[in-house]
């Protein structure tokens, strides 16, 4: 009997929750519609969401009132732009869910210039992408192919995709890279955050294969990014020899881009190099000295005083 | 780089055969065409120190003509036509001889004017604000000569001349009159190169007094900066009126050049005696208050503006001429930024605040920008500064005023405006579009030293943090928490949510590092100029310990921007960095006390350190991406610097 109350206890709990979450999903979210996510993926993110918001929430409401997105608060900052990011940061983990209810399922209400809902958009996507959560992943998906207009909407999504990176996240922004799609660009920059070997290597290909200056630019910028070697460092002494495998890669093929670009493209190469910081870039940077042209050399010797330090 | 002040000399002339001194005659006095009779004795003198006297005739030959212009080219505080100094180099300009003038943008009489920008003189103060040209008397004019005063077109639209009457009232005569209904950048309604004199004031002499209504914009405005005034008498006032000669000016007319003086701005290293700052924090207005209360040091806070970002609303920078005494005689001039916070409400630009409450005797206003509402977060003057005296022998370069540097982005008209003051330029630019806010203030600064420099380079370093932060936790003290007691704030609900991480927790923070990283390797970028530019070695460079976190694929200081500091008279005000508290230390602070306050590094005039003081901008500043420096604005009053601009040779 008591087992029977308890089950029908749990099923009253669940219907309540599904009657909310139907009215509260009806909206839509930031990056997402309704019905865009996968049914199974959109169930289990949405008992999850409500029974988080049953125990917390005002932090559903702190996302939903995030504050840098009002003119009477983002004009006070000093480069007076909004901006949600660090505030949607500051909320740590527990931000997860919320946030994913605000894109996935129940956007902020207040009204919004295109401007202000970009930025909240791209905040709210760069604070999940930051917390690395596998749950994210149906509605990051969404959010980098919903066609979203904004160039920084777009990086921050492929970004959050690339943080998270599972297998199904790098397929995705291998894809839009090799397609030179209108995705391209910022799953560059996705790939970037993936700290995996295959993201590295499509970088380095890209960067090898790259049709002018600016597309190099943006490629070498990405696979610093990938290379970081005080981001390895973090993740701690489990990610060493994947990071050093990583940053070999991306040391090679800096390197060999160096001598063939100019301008700004060579300077974001060389800035690259000084993240990536590989054990081997001294030496493949003397070999390619060797033989370089005498501009070429002279910049390679800045670089190797660079990173002497 | 030869500089355009480096010994000009626009008008060669020969020294002056003519001389008027008090109480001499005969010999001296010249022989030439004009008018002839008996003359007594004339001699003016006034309290700006003008001087002018003729001899008497002796009745027997006639006088020669007397055209002649005074400045005061030997930079005395007085334009006497009759010292051989003015008159000998009244056309030339280097650094020992040459006169200038004032863009005289201040208010002296308060009425939320500037002088300039009216047609009257406002009052004694503003009297002291011209420079003087004197015409010397002719005492044996023959009746019916006319003085012809002219003034160079291309320095009329910009240029103004007051002359003084036999009552003793100043009237503008020439140059640039009526309103400036366009601004002061625009040509006035009324352009007047010459004015006609009567022959009581050929005979008696005139003083004038010339002010410029703006400053030179740039090296192609079609006004160089040099008011060319000319004087030469007609027989008669008519257009077949026959210019008198003399031995001096055989073809009958007299020149005399002056340069208008430059906006030169203020440095770290300046004298500073005001430093300026919002009230709307009370932490920060504590901090600030401490410190300047011990560099003895004006601190006005600013309680009617809401826009708290003090640096950024505008330039604190001086303008001077010589003085009386060898004291430099000026201005402070404030150069507005083009925006405000309110969107399109004029009510909200700097320029309308600098209006209303920095407007006044001696403080000067100036928009160089071309529209306003123009500009982005790079026209923020955090992303202006300069770069104190240097030389480098390496690049055969030399700047003794400092050199202006500025970040990315900036808007084309203000380079172009520092270029055109030549003294402390061309400017330096710097790579600042990787920074979220975007302004060189971010990751530099520069404090005294007792070095033959004469001062240090501060830079932020992301590398030194880690680095510190990394002994640390091998120390033993990775659980030791940073920010302790800060929140950030999260939604209108006003959820906190504590700030506080451990050292661990940073060294574990990959979106931290990284960006911290991609930071330090754009700071490096930025020291490879600097250090080519500058010649800095090593130890001419301090590291300041900050980590940096992304914005949208852009960076700001996640720790409190400790390099991002207000510098005055030998006082540092650091952010507070709410470091690790180790054994009851915060190890961030007790650095820069170690490095800073200390003679370890030789700052300070005597070497032995500057006083360090830490203000607690946590909740009003960084948490809205800005710190000390952003938030704060110094300034100097005369002398302004040790160096004066007409000495530089530039």
């Amino acid at each position: 009997m008591n087992q029977l109350k308890r089950l029908l206890g749990s099923m009253t709990a669940a219907m309540t929750i599904s009657l909310v979450a139907s009215a509260a999903f009806a909206q839509g979210g930031l990056v997402a519609q309704p019905g865009q996510l996968p049914a199974a993926a959109r169930a289990a993110l949405s008992h999850d969401i409500e029974v988080f918001r049953a125990a917390h929430p005002e932090l559903f409401q702190a996302v939903l009132d995030v504050k840098g997105v009002r003119p009477e608060v983002y004009k006070g900052f000093q480069n007076p732009l909004p901006n949600a990011a660090p505030e949607l940061r500051a909320l740590g983990p527990a931000g997860l869910l919320p946030m994913l209810s605000a894109l996935a399922f129940d956007a902020p209400r207040t009204a919004l210039t295109e401007k202000e809902r970009n930025a909240l958009t791209a905040g709210m996507l760069e604070a999940v992408g930051m917390l690395r959560d596998p749950r994210s992943a149906a509605v990051l998906h969404i959010a980098l192919e919903g066609g979203s207009r904004d160039p920084v909407v777009r990086r921050a999504a492929a970004e959050a995709v690339g943080r998270l990176c599972g297998d199904a996240e790098l397929a995705l922004l291998i894809k839009h890279t090799a397609s030179g799609d209108e995705l391209a660009e910022a799953s560059i920059h996705g790939l970037g955050q993936c700290k995996r070997m295959e993201g590295a290597k499509q970088l380095a290909a890209l960067l090898a294969a790259a049709p002018d200056d600016a597309t190099a630019e943006v490629v070498a910028a990405a696979l610093g990014v990938a290379g970081s070697s005080w981001a390895w460092q973090a993740m701690g002494p489990s990610a060493e020899a994947t990071g050093l495998a990583v940053r070999e890669i991306a040391a090679r093929a800096l390197v060999d881009a160096f001598p063939r670009r100019g301008g700004a493209a060579r300077a974001r190469i060389g800035k690259s190099m000084l993240l990536v910081e590989h054990p081997l870039l001294p030496a493949l940077i003397e070999k390619a000295r060797a033989s370089a042209q005498p501009d070429v050399q002279v910049a390679f010797t800045t670089l190797q005083k660079q990173l002497a330090r | 780089m030869r500089s355009l002040f480096t010994m000009r000399r626009w008008l060669t002339l020969p020294l002056a055969a003519f001389a008027l001194s008090s109480g001499c005659g005969g010999s001296d006095t010249p022989v030439g065409a004009g008018g002839g009779g008996t003359t007594a004795s004339a001699g003016t003198s006034t309290a700006t120190g003008v001087s002018a006297s003729v001899s008497a005739s002796t009745g027997v030959a006639p006088a020669e003509a007397v055209i002649a212009i005074g400045v005061d080219a030997d930079r005395d505080g007085k334009a006497d036509p009759a010292g051989t100094a003015d008159r000998a180099h009244r056309n030339d300009f280097d650094e020992k001889f040459g006169a200038s003038f004032l863009a005289n943008i201040d208010d002296d009489d308060k009425n939320g004017v500037r002088d300039a920008d009216d047609d009257i003189v406002n009052g004694d103060t503003d009297l002291d604000d011209l420079a003087r040209v004197v015409l010397a008397p002719w005492p044996d004019a023959p009746e019916g000569a006319a003085g012809k005063l002219g003034l160079d077109a291309s320095a009329a639209g910009a240029v103004r001349l007051f002359k003084k009457g036999a009552d003793g009232a100043w009237t503008a005569v020439a140059g640039s009159l009526g309103a400036c209904a366009d601004g002061p950048n625009k040509p006035c309604a009324q352009q007047v190169t010459e004015v006609t004199l009567t022959t009581a004031e050929v005979r008696a002499g005139v003083e004038l007094g010339i002010e410029a209504r703006r400053f030179r914009i740039s090296k192609a405005d079609t006004w160089t900066g040099v008011a060319d005034v000319s004087y030469k008498i007609l027989d008669r006032d008519a257009a077949d009126g026959k210019p008198f000669t003399s031995t001096e000016t055989p073809d009958g007319i007299d020149h005399a050049k002056l340069r208008v003086a430059p906006w030169v701005l203020f440095g770290n290293l300046a004298p500073f005696d005001t430093v300026w700052a919002s009230n709307t924090s009370p932490p920060f207005v504590t901090g600030i208050d401490a410190a300047t209360k011990k560099g003895a040091v004006t601190f006005n806070k600013i309680k009617n503006w809401s826009d708290q970002w003090t640096q950024d609303l505008f330039q604190t920078a001086w303008t001077a001429i010589p003085g009386a005494g060898g004291v430099p005689k000026g201005l402070r001039i404030a150069n507005a930024r083009p925006w405000g916070r309110n969107d399109n409400q004029d009510s909200s630009l700097p320029i309308t605040w600098l209006k209303k409450s920095y407007l006044g005797p001696d403080r000067g206003i100036l928009e160089v920008y071309k529209k306003k509402w123009t500009g982005t977060s790079f026209d923020s003057h955090g992303n202006h500064d300069l770069i104190p005296a240097y030389e480098n022998p390496a690049k055969g370069t030399k700047y003794p005023l400092g050199r202006i540097v500025i970040g990315s982005g900036v808007l084309p008209e203000m380079g172009i405006f520092y270029d055109a003051q030549e003294v402390q330029g061309p400017h330096l630019k710097l790579v600042t579009d990787w920074l979220y806010v975007g302004h060189v203030d971010e990751f530099l600064s520069y404090v005294p030293a007792k070095t033959a420099r004469g001062w240090k380079l501060l830079v932020a370093s992301a590398r030194l943090a880690k680095t510190m932060l990394e002994k640390a936790k091998a120390d033993g003290n990775g659980s030791v928490h940073m920010f302790v007691g800060k929140k950030r704030y999260v939604g209108e609900s006003n959820v906190m949510i504590s700030a506080e991480v451990s050292i661990d927790e940073a060294l574990a923070d990959v979106d931290v590092l990284q960006a911290s990283q991609e930071a330090q390797a754009e700071i490096d970028a930025n020291m490879v100029i600097l250090k080519a530019e500058l010649g800095l070695t090593d130890d001419e460079i301090i590291e300041i310990p900050t980590l940096f976190e992304d914005i949208t694929g852009y960076k700001v200081a996640w720790t409190p921007g400790t390099v991002n500091l207000l510098a005055f008279n030998g006082h540092v005000a650091h952010p507070d960095p709410w470091g690790p508290q180790i054994n009851g230390v915060d190890m961030w602070k007790q650095d820069l006390m170690d490095r800073l306050g200390t003679p370890l590094n030789g700052l300070g005039a005597e070497g032995s350190g500057l006083d360090v003081n830490f203000v607690d901008d946590w909740d009003d500043y960084h948490i809205l991406d800005g710190e000390v420096h952003c938030g704060s604005n110094p300034e100097a009053s005369a002398p302004f610097s040790s160096v004066t601009w007409w000495e530089t040779t530039r």
